[in-house]
Parts: C-alpha cells; sequence; structure tokens
C-alpha cells in the first residue's frame, strides 16, 4: 500500500521538526521511513499512519535520523577528499609537469623583476581578485543549493585559502636577505614553488566545487520533477 | 537464536558487496529486509550499521548510486562500481579464508 503525497509530506515535515534541513539527507530518510511504513502497515492493517511512523522512528534507536545524517556527511567528506586529492595530484602527471615547471620559472623571474617593488603586494592583489572572483561564484550557487549538503561540503577546500596565501606571503621580506645557489635565490625559488602550489589548490578545489554543484543540480532536478 | 552484533560488524561490507553483486542493485531498506529474511531473522541489520557502511563504500569508489522517483518520493539505489566488482570477489575469498581458520581454531565441524 503505497502513501498518499499528503502523507510523504507529514514525514519529511517530521524529518524537519526533528533538525535535518538538508535535502539530500531528507531523501535517503523519507524514503527508509516511507518504506517502513508501508509494510509495517501492510503486516498489520489496524496500524495507522502516525503509529506506525512514530514506531519507525523508535527502530532507528536513540540516536535517531541522525546515524544517516552523520553517515552520510563522512561518506561525502571522503568522497569529495577523495577527489580533491586525485585532482590535485593529477597535475603532477608527465602531461603537466612542464607547465608547472614553467609557471614555477615565470613566477621566479616575475619575483625577482620586482623584488624591489613590493612584488608581494602585487602578488597578494592578483591572488585576492582571483580569490573575489570564486567567492562570487560560490556565493551565486550558494544562493540556490544552500539546502543541499554536498554542495555545502564541496566547497569548504576554499576555507583554507586566505591562510595558505598568508603563509606563503610571510616569506616576502626574506626574499631579499636570501643566500643564493648557483645564482638562484633559494627563498625566491621555494615562494615561487608554494604559489604555483597554492594555484593548484585553488584549480582542485574549483574541481571539487563542481562536482558537488553537479549532484545537488541532478538532484534539484528531480525535486523539481516532483514537486 | 539472535547473533552477537559484533561478530557480525566485521563482515557487514561483505555482506553488502555480494549482496549488491546477486542483486545488481537496491536501496537501504531494500538491504536491511534482504538479510532478515535470508537468516529467517537470525540477523537483523539496523540502519545504524547499515548506513555507515554504505557511504562508506561508496566514499572508497566500491560503490556507486542512482536516484529515481518512485511512488512520489525519491529513492537511493546502490550498485557495485567496476572497483567493487573486483573488490567482492577478494573480500569473499578473505571472509572463505577467516572462516576456515575459526573452524580450526575453534573445532567447530562445518555443517555442510
Amino acid at each position: 500500500m503505497g502513501l498518499t503525497t499528503a502523507q510523504l509530506q507529514q514525514i519529511k515535515q517530521f524529518i524537519q521538526r526533528k533538525g535535518f534541513v538538508y535535502l539530500d539527507v531528507q531523501l535517503e530518510i523519507i524514503d527508509h521511513v516511507a518504506t517502513a511504513i508501508e509494510e509495517k502497515m501492510e503486516v498489520n492493517p489496524q496500524l495507522d499512519f502516525n503509529q506506525a511512523l512514530v514506531k519507525t522512528h523508535a527502530s532507528f534507536g536513540i540516536f535517531g535520523f541522525s546515524t544517516i545524517e552523520d553517515a552520510i556527511s563522512n561518506g561525502l567528506s571522503k568522497k569529495y577528499n577523495r577527489f580533491f586529492w586525485r585532482t590535485f595530484l593529477s597535475f603532477f602527471n608527465y602531461k603537466y609537469i612542464v607547465l608547472l615547471f614553467l609557471g614555477a620559472a615565470f613566477t621566479y623571474q616575475v619575483q625577482q623583476l620586482l623584488v624591489g617593488y613590493h612584488w608581494w603586494f602585487a602578488a597578494f592583489i592578483g591572488l585576492t581578485i582571483v580569490s573575489l572572483i570564486i567567492l562570487i561564484a560560490v556565493r551565486t550557487y550558494q544562493v540556490k543549493l544552500n539546502q543541499y549538503l554536498s554542495f555545502k561540503l564541496s566547497i569548504s577546500y576554499f576555507l583554507a585559502t586566505s591562510s595558505l596565501l598568508c603563509f606563503i606571503l610571510q616569506f616576502q621580506n626574506q626574499v631579499l636577505l636570501s643566500t643564493t645557489i648557483f645564482g638562484l635565490n633559494t627563498t625566491g625559488a621555494c615562494v615561487s614553488l608554494l604559489m604555483v602550489l597554492f594555484v593548484l589548490y585553488l584549480l582542485s578545489a574549483f574541481k571539487t566545487m563542481e562536482l558537488g554543484i553537479s549532484e545537488s543540480t541532478q538532484l534539484q532536478k528531480k525535486y523539481q520533477y516532483l514537486s | 537464536m539472535a547473533v552477537n552484533n559484533e561478530l557480525f560488524k566485521g563482515t557487514l561490507q561483505t555482506i553488502i558487496l555480494n549482496l549488491l553483486a546477486e542483486h545488481h542493485r537496491m536501496y537501504g531498506y531494500e538491504i536491511t529486509q534482504k538479510v532478515k529474511a535470508i537468516t529467517q531473522g537470525e540477523l537483523l541489520l539496523k540502519e545504524g550499521a547499515l548506513y555507515p557502511a554504505l557511504h562508506k563504500l561508496e566514499a572508497e569508489g566500491l560503490l556507486e548510486t542512482s536516484t529515481e522517483v518512485v511512488d512520489n518520493r525519491l529513492r537511493k539505489y546502490y550498485s557495485l562500481s567496476q572497483e567493487g566488482e573486483k573488490e567482492v570477489v577478494n573480500k569473499l575469498q578473505e571472509a572463505r579464508d577467516f572462516i576456515q581458520n575459526l573452524q580450526l581454531l575453534l573445532n567447530l565441524k562445518p555443517s555442510f
């Protein structure tokens, strides 16, 4: 015996009252609870919907639905983490290694040319502009996909960007004082390498966000179809 | 006689992978009921154990998911990924070896 749309709505409200607001978390709980209720009412036709709902919730134990939410949250975090690092490491593939080397060499040359002219300030402004563009993109999607845990977790890699940027730029004073090996300013070379790694971090974070957006949008379309 | 949950936990991932290998794709509630039916109620797979295992397997890339509209609601189906299809063979062999060693250690005679 299938549940009515009103009963499914009642389950949704029940779950929301328990504090589970993300739609991708609700999806799995609603289907599990609805199927369990349907079965309970089929086995015992005298059982009404509300009694079956309370019984089903009780079967989840003392932690209630939070077990499912924790499982989904941990699973998504691990999935995006795996994707993020796989993407990051893919840039060290032989196809990109020459590009990375050229990128580091270019950054080093620019830094050496501008070392007496507050190069770090130009770098800071440049990377801040890039970060602002990303922030605007994130905010735009946040309005549409804020109710999806997958989207929220996929953008979490951007949280570390300002700390990473500050970590790199703290070496700016030491570039002028650095020792040279075979004419290479060692601190300058390290800072150039860190900046390239920072750009790769940003690209990996962006690709992870794209995955989160794609998964959340697919789900959103199905929800729109239902309503 | 109900089976001790601690004994069950260690083989949960193997059980899920094997069920999905046999049934192509399943949803959460269906897995709990299938375990109950196969074991005639001896083993009860609780939600608190099932979902963490499912999402862990998914995060490890062993499972794939798809969402479909069923009976006016969305249903998430789990199935084996290519990696999962390879892993299920290893997991089953591990489980067989473990059971064999357990039989030797506890002087149990196989009932088959």
